[in-house]
């Protein structure tokens, strides 16, 4: 499978997508650490993927998302936003209403923290 | 009179903090640093030379806007943090408000004079 079609599958398929630089055990960037602790903080069960296990992901990724900055969340295959916009939506208390929204209100029972290698 | 004036006190003999060495800094023909305002508007500029190329561009993108920061957050020029308020971005989501502070700075974006950006936006001021 391409590069291509493995990320479309991580962004549809999970129910909230973390396109990080590292991995939640060893977060390699201060921003996908910010949208990580945003996500955890929240309760979201995030199924995260490290970017930089190849410079074609990244390439890929913004292609297919139209955004150019690493990190990117995606809840049920929609882009949600970078850091920045995760971290502002955490504190509003509008990230939790967006999960519950999608994800049903018992969406952090199922909190899992996974981590998807595309290669 | 008035050109005893323009000689700092201390002139070309300043202390040696770091002691009599082969090299003696305290002779070196340089005059002590102005002290005082005068680095205020030293660092002012240096900050100004990396931010306000990325002004004119949001600028010209935002001619609308009541709110337009760019700040540099490590001085190295090339860490933004920019804040857009401009109600042309209102009703827009959060995810489109930034696409198009993104779309905007997309050529230092591209050349790598940006290295990291933060971004704050606003569709009106409340």
């Amino acid at each position: 499978m391409s590069y291509s079609e493995q990320i479309k599958e991580v962004i549809d398929g999970s129910d909230v997508a973390l396109f990080m630089k590292g991995t939640p055990s060893f977060v390699m960037c201060g921003n996908s650490d910010r949208a990580l602790q945003a996500l955890r903080r929240a309760g979201a069960p995030v199924t995260a993927v490290d970017i930089l296990a190849s410079p074609e992901i990244r390439q890929e990724l913004s292609a297919i998302s139209g955004w150019p900055t690493i990190p990117q969340v995606f809840v049920k295959g929609e882009l949600v936003g970078g850091a920045d916009i995760v971290e502002e939506l955490e504190q509003s208390g509008e990230l939790a209403t967006t999960l519950r929204e999608k994800l049903g209100d018992d969406y952090a029972e199922r909190r899992d923290e996974q981590t998807v290698a595309i290669a | 009179m008035s050109r005893l004036v323009r000689v700092r006190m201390r002139g070309l003999e300043p202390p040696r903090p770091y002691g009599h060495t082969d090299l003696n800094r305290a002779r070196l023909p340089i005059p002590p640093h102005p002290r005082g305002s005068a680095i205020v508007p030293a660092v002012a500029t240096i900050e100004s030379v990396s931010t306000e190329p990325l002004r004119t561009l949001l600028a010209s993108a935002f001619p609308d806007a009541t709110e337009l920061e760019v700040h540099d957050r490590t001085g190295g020029g090339d860490h933004f943090q920019v804040v857009v308020t401009a109600p042309s971005l209102a009703g827009l989501s959060l995810v489109e408000q930034h696409r198009r502070v993104y779309q905007a700075l997309a050529a230092p974006l591209a050349d790598g004079t940006i290295h990291e950006l933060r971004i704050k936006t606003k569709g009106a001021t409340t």
